[in-house]
């Protein structure tokens, strides 16, 4: 549908790259106004929530249960936060887990480095030492000081349980539990007040800036002097939030927050119900699946953080991290016998880049075998952010995936055979020959050079765009005008956790301009965005009329703009 | 990725990386590696025509049968077997130390086999066994008939002393059941056997091929299946004990080496360590590009027969092999080497079926890099447990 | 039932509960139970249950489908392993979904008129039938409902509280039995009960929570209002549980939880799944003999069948939509195979409901199990003739033997049937062209 045209869009594109190329961009703060956003109400994520209790508690605090699924809105889980809520069956589980943590917090090991006072009586209340405790840790687990009132339900509630129970650390125990199933730590939950220097319109409050740089850069909860530096007012002011991106993007941790937003862009939470058929690809387990995650969050974080590379070489590069389990699968040798080494592909190795790797060959395949539209699909949503339409009712796919039918021996053969049928052939001519592409590798990563004794051709074209091959298909992509684009987009609605709206495109242009001039630089992109005033800035009531989305389709809208 | 100077490569990646190994190798020929997947005492199977004279009996007959020998009444025999090793109740301190002694009541009968009289084992009288033809020899009556190719004169006496006990005897696919526990446990903890054949021109037929066995300084991973993982790396043990370089050739996809020494260390749960005689090995490279096919020759029959009897009656009930009876057994059997001075035969010829899968064989000369040489020295609980001394003396011998 | 009787019951409980896991013969504990058995002693009639069991890609035309309508029918070949039960349910056939111009999306269509009678363009809009449900039967038991799915997916769960909240679905036997029988569980057979204190100051602490709703729902928006407001709904639910931990069970005859299953493989192939499933099928009819839940729900996998079978490529869904039309069966083999699976699991399930007495019933009889799929000839996505079966008595609330053929009508009447026959105050139920306010009115009692 909106794809149908694409090509022709995408060379409007690619004329505005080296448009960019020549005229380059100034260094001051240029931005185009937004609107902003609205304030935000985002339910915890399962990584956020096991990273923020191994910040608060330690490492040693295992996080037991499960949690209900997140849901995935225009590309991200992060965006997807901001529609979540708790069921009874998930707030079940939040409870389980709480409790479950809590009585790791006041055990006999735990104690004694995360209570910061002894009770003067081990088996009744002690409300001072208690006020203490929660004062420290319920300040990091709702991302702000507890009110007043707060802390004292949360000081009378442990005093009584304290009493009843007969024990100090199970009143501690029930409050750390009730803390973690409160909404004020499920949700983060922004607030706004009124803008001094703007008349009748709001702003964050500088818990809730402190909060959106912590889990955009980090991917945990605001560390103590970032929540300091809340409390002094210093986020209210542009040098205030500088300061604290700057502390905070030169930090290793920054490692933590790329690796968050690529595993949710790549949408490695599928991995959970990802299963190969173990006779087919015996290579195959839920270890090597662990590993191939693992494997590109190295290959990206050692690309972009590491050697603050271009992200264009992500599709390209031909150095990663392997394990031997990982070596089996790629064919080659592992020195180390357990954890990880540096591995670069040979030069005329097949593999290169990121979609060359296990995971997001097996990830977008089905259990028995792969998947060339699902793959073309999927590069298609996940790095061009184009939608592609679902398939219409009553397809015939007859002969598509039968991967044993005499006529027709690769997948090529096969979707040819398919896409005769006129109602298919617009969309299999956007995924097909992207996933085509990738046919040399099968559902579970592997490398195979013929399916059914017939040699597999990888030669292809994508947007106007030939290649020769599999090495040509990652160059095609790392040169595509889209891809910056989509990363842009994607990086920032993971940081405000919500879709772009049409409002703000032009500034994601002026930020795709600054990325590109950069030379695609992630973390220079994160800190631009995190020290941006959109990223904080907050839509007056009254003035959301025009805030529609700006879809993932919409990405063309953009496009156009770019022109 | 300097560290390591040289690795083999497996068949698989050959295939998948025409191009590259030609860019990197003029010559035509090529070197691959394995990992040994699969190892046990090869028993040809063909049916009741192996053991005329019948089986074996199970361990609960001849522990009976030894009972009555040692003058115990039928119930009071009766009564000892229910308190059997692993029945319910188990007071099995006192019933092992009776058959533990059966020779002359007093002695070791596992340590010491000569305590006790040759109850006699039931060999295999069947013409059809794998193996090689050790001696040379066609017509000798000890000669066997390779059941695949036809080929005369295949010695294996080892066989004709096992073959007819039940443990040892399964038909194909399936393993005998003795070689598949051993293998079942070795296989995920002994430090990996590793094969590398050198000098392969064309995979069908190589005149002038270099076979090295080594020793890997970790154990095999398995794949999702369940099967040894194929296309792992494998770092050489140094240990020069179990290193082998035998010369050989390919002919019809068979590989085929000349008679030689093999020496490999194993694993005290199976035997400390092999050492064959006039060695061989008959492997097939198969299509999907494994290795099947057999390694044998002569090795010293006493440290076989220890493999077994170190156990004591672990492996004597639990496999029903009669320890004195296998014994006398091997050492009748037993068919080279003879001592100067007594004249009896110290080895006994033996074949052993090998599988391997391919893998990446690393030579590394880092002398930092951990340096296993003696993997034998630290022994899982669960083998120690198994291991008849320990268990012997918490009894008081 | 007079006081004397209820003290000389106790004094049999306690007699019997001297021990530590004491299993109660049954003749001991009829007594708490009035003649018939659907009613305990004290003159409460044993709760109805109400469950669905869904699964994708429906069955074959014509194959399913008994071949005669109204009473004394015989199952048809793809459906005979129901026949032991062709009394006790009922057969729906013919019903379709009304799309009012919106496009079909193949496979979420069906299931979404089926379970919350409107046809979403993109997310659903209403909750689930279930949940409707569960909000008048559901509110007294530890859980609401208990949702399973056997193909390894937590998201397939097609139960959901509102729009925006979806109840995922337990993936494994194992934690489930845990969820239900383990450390909370509380005997309703056992003889003594003490309120735990931890119980108790779990409690008071959820309160505390509550006591906030009011000042945050203030600070924020619209939207997020409602999400918080779901919340809080959840809060009260697991106060509620805990109260009811907090509370004397009344003693169930029929309450004997299963023993702690072993999970086969996790995953879509067909026997691990149907293992899986048979788990799940115990567990389930335990926690219901237990008083646990009163609402379960069943996915044997999403609407787009990921079932295969070990070593193959192809799954159930794939082979529905690619396997040719065998000329001389006239159907799909292939495809039809996991047809037979799951019908075998349902009639499984149905079983084991059965196996349970309690009087002179089962739990069967006082439950209800909506089977359904989400499209009549998969082949093609027909959004006609979608196979429903409607299981069990519901405590008489239904009546049950007979095939009811419903050409061109909306699967919406079934969900009405069975709200207004669990006595839920509705008169009509479903959006556009799906709205009905006819009952299946040869089923109503």
């Amino acid at each position: 549908m909106v794809m149908s045209n694409s090509p022709m869009r995408l060379f409007g594109a690619l004329g505005f790259a080296a448009a960019i190329a020549l005229t380059g961009c100034g260094q001051k703060d240029d931005a185009p106004v937004t609107k902003g956003g609205p304030v935000s109400l985002r339910r915890l994520t399962e990584p956020e929530y096991r990273q923020v209790i191994a910040d608060v508690f330690g490492t040693t605090i295992k996080v037991p249960g499960r949690f209900e699924p997140d849901i995935r809105d225009n590309g991200l889980i992060a965006v997807g936060t901001s529609r979540e809520s708790v069921a009874g069956t998930g707030l079940e589980q939040y409870d389980l887990t709480a409790r479950g943590i809590a009585a790791q917090v006041v055990d006999e090991v735990h104690r004694t480095t995360l209570v910061p006072c002894t009770p003067a009586k081990a088996t009744d209340r002690d409300d001072a030492c208690a006020a203490k405790f929660i004062e420290r840790t319920g300040r990091l687990l709702f991302r702000r000081p507890l009110s007043q009132g707060e802390m004292a339900t949360q000081v009378k509630g442990a005093g009584e349980s304290a009493a009843k129970l007969g024990n100090f650390y199970s009143g501690l125990e029930l409050s750390v539990s009730a803390m973690l199933v409160s909404p004020q730590f499920l949700f983060r939950q922004e607030a706004a007040q009124p803008d001094p220097d703007n008349a009748g319109q709001r702003r964050l409050d500088g818990y809730s800036k402190a909060s959106r740089l912590s889990f955009f850069l980090w991917d945990t909860t605001p560390d103590s002097e970032l929540l300091d530096a809340a409390a002094k007012g210093d986020l209210d002011t542009d040098s205030g939030i500088a300061k604290q991106v700057d502390r905070m993007t030169h930090s290793p941790r920054l490692a933590a927050g790329v690796r968050a937003f690529f595993s949710d862009m790549l949408g490695f939470d599928g991995f959970t119900a990802l299963a190969k058929d173990p006779q087919i690809y015996p290579k195959y387990s839920s270890q090597v699946a662990a590993d191939a995650q693992e494997q590109t969050l190295r290959t990206l974080t050692d690309l972009l953080v590491t050697n603050n590379g271009d992200y264009r070489d992500a599709f390209t590069t031909r150095k990663t991290y392997l394990t031997r389990l990982l070596g089996s699968v790629y064919g080659v040798p592992v020195m180390t016998s357990t954890g990880w080494e540096p591995h670069e592909y040979a030069v005329d190795d097949p593999r290169a880049g990121i979609l060359m790797q296990v995971s997001f060959l097996s990830l977008h395949s089905h259990p028995g075998r792969s998947s060339p539209t699902i793959r073309g699909k999927a590069l298609r949503e996940v790095f061009l952010c184009q939608k592609v339409p679902d398939p219409p009712g009553n397809v015939n796919f007859a002969l598509v995936q039968d991967t044993k039918n005499p006529a027709f021996h690769t997948a090529r053969a096969r979707l040819g055979a398919h896409i005769n049928q006129p109602t298919c052939a617009g969309c299999h001519k956007i995924m097909d020959p992207v996933g085509l592409a990738m046919e040399n590798f099968d559902s579970a990563g592997g490398f195979r050079s013929t399916e059914n004794d017939s040699l597999i051709v990888t030669a292809g074209e994508i947007d106007g765009m030939k290649f020769d091959d599999a090495s040509g298909f990652t160059k095609v992509i790392h040169d595509h005008p889209q891809a910056p684009v989509c990363l842009v987009n994607r990086i920032y609605s993971f940081g405000t956790g919500r879709a772009a709206s049409k409002d703000e495109a032009e500034w994601l242009n002026y930020q795709v301009k600054q990325f590109v001039a950069s030379g695609y630089k992630v973390p220079e992109l994160m800190r631009r965005i995190a020290s941006s005033k959109a990223f904080y800035r907050i839509s007056t009531p009254g003035t959301d009329a025009n805030n529609a989305t700006l879809s993932m389709a919409g990405t063309n809208t953009q496009t156009e703009a770019l022109k | 990725m300097t560290r390591f100077q040289l690795y083999t490569r497996p068949l698989g990646i050959v295939a998948g990386l025409a191009l590259a190994i030609a860019a990197g190798h003029a010559s035509a020929s090529e070197t691959r590696g394995y990992v040994v997947s699969w190892f046990g005492v090869s028993t040809y199977y063909g049916g009741e025509g192996d053991c005329p004279d019948g089986l074996n009996p199970m361990s609960t007959e001849f522990y009976k049968r030894e009972l009555l020998r040692l003058g115990y009444s039928e119930p009071d025999a009766t009564k000892l077997l229910k308190d059997f090793p692993g029945n319910p109740g188990r007071p099995d301190g006192e019933y092992i130390k009776i058959m533990g002694t059966r020779g002359d009541k007093k002695t070791n009968v596992y340590a010491h086999p000569e305590s006790a009289a040759d109850p006699g084992l039931k060999e295999v009288k069947g013409k059809f066994a794998y193996g090689f033809n050790l001696d040379g020899k066609t017509d000798s009556p000890i000669s066997f008939t390779d059941p695949n190719t036809g080929e005369k004169g295949i010695k294996n006496q080892y066989y004709r002393s096992l073959g007819c006990i039940r443990s040892f005897r399964a038909p194909p696919p399936a393993h005998p059941t003795l070689a598949q526990a051993q293998w079942d446990v070795l296989r995920d903890e002994m430090p990996a056997w590793l094969i590398e054949i050198a000098g392969i021109t064309d995979s069908k037929n190589s005149d002038n091929v270099t076979v090295t066995i080594s020793r890997g300084v970790d154990h095999v991973s398995r794949d999702a299946s369940g099967a040894v993982r194929s296309d792992m790396s494998f770092k050489v043990d140094p240990d020069q004990r179990s290193h082998n370089v035998l010369h050989g050739s390919i002919k019809n996809g068979i590989l085929t080496t000349e008679p030689s020494n093999i020496r490999i260390v194993a694993d005290p749960f199976l035997i400390p360590e092999f050492s064959w005689k006039k060695a061989q090995l008959k492997l097939e490279l198969k299509p999907d590009g494994s290795l099947n096919g057999i390694l044998g020759g002569y090795h010293d029959w006493y440290a076989l027969y220890w493999s077994y009897a170190e156990s004591g009656w672990v492996e004597e009930h639990s496999a029903s092999v009669d320890m004195p009876a296998l014994y006398y057994s091997l050492k009748r059997n037993a068919d080279a080497d003879p001592d100067p001075t007594t004249g009896e035969n110290k080895s006994i010829s033996t074949a052993y079926e090998v599988e391997a899968v391919p893998a990446f064989v690393i030579h590394t000369e880092d002398k930092n890099d951990k340096k296993v040489s003696d993997a034998g020295s630290t022994l899982p609980a669960h083998r120690v447990e198994a291991n008849l001394g320990g268990w012997l003396r918490s009894l008081g011998w | 039932m007079s006081g004397t009787m209820n003290s000389s019951r106790r004094n049999v409980l306690r007699g019997m509960m001297g021990g530590a896991a004491v299993s109660v013969g049954l003749p001991f504990l009829d007594c708490f139970l009035n003649t018939n058995g659907t009613a305990l002693a004290n003159g409460t009639a044993l709760p109805v249950a109400f469950g669905t069991f869904f699964w994708g890609c429906g069955l074959n035309p014509g194959r399913w489908e008994p071949k005669t309508i109204g009473t004394n029918y015989d199952m048809n070949i793809e459906t005979a392993a129901l026949q032991p039960f062709k009394n006790r349910m009922n057969v729906i056939s013919g019903m379709k979904v009304f799309l009012d111009g919106k496009g079909a999306r193949p496979h979420f269509t069906g299931e979404m008129a089926i379970l919350t009678g409107d046809v979403p363009r993109e997310q659903p809009n209403y909750a689930s039938l279930d949940s409707i449900v569960a909000d008048t039967i559901g509110t007294r038991t530890r859980f609401r409902s208990l949702e399973v799915t056997g193909t390894g997916k937590p998201t397939d769960s097609l139960s959901r509280r509102s729009a925006s909240v979806s109840n995922p679905a337990e993936i494994s036997p194992a934690a489930l039995y845990t969820r239900v029988f383990g450390a909370d569980f509380r005997d309703p057979n056992a003889a003594d009960f003490k309120p735990d204190p931890r119980v108790m100051v779990r409690r008071s602490v959820l309160s505390g929570v509550t006591d906030q709703r009011e000042a945050l729902l203030k600070q924020v928006g619209a939207n997020d209002r409602q999400r918080l407001d779901e919340y809080f709904t959840a809060v009260r639910q697991l106060e509620q549980q805990l109260d009811i931990q907090l509370q004397k069970p009344a003693p169930l005859e029929a309450c004997s939880p299963s023993a702690q299953p072993t999970d086969a493989e996790l995953g879509t192939e067909i026997e691990n799944v149907v293992a899986n499933h048979k788990l799940f099928a115990q567990i389930l009819a335990h926690a219901v003999a237990c008083d646990q839940t009163h609402v379960t729900n069943v996915v044997f996998g999403e609407a787009t069948s990921p079932l295969r079978k070990a070593g193959t490529a192809m799954t159930h869904h794939i082979l529905t939509h690619e396997e040719p039309m065998d000329a001389k069966l006239g159907y799909q083999p292939q495809a039809t195979y996991f047809m037979g699976r799951i019908v075998e699991t349902l009639a499984f399930y149905l079983q084991t409901l059965d196996s349970i007495k309690e009087g002179d019933g089962t739990l069967l009889d006082r439950s209800l199990i909506l089977a359904h799929s989400e499209t009549g000839f998969a082949k093609i996505h027909a959004l006609e003739n979608i196979p429903m079966f409607l299981a069990g008595g519901a405590g008489g609330r239904i009546k049950t033997g007979m095939h009811v053929k419903m050409d061109g009508e909306p699967v919406t009447r079934v969900g009405l049937t069975v709200q207004q026959s669990l006595g839920i105050p509705v008169d009509s139920w479903g959006t556009m062209s799906l709205a009905t306010s006819k009952p299946i009115t040869e089923l109503m009692v």
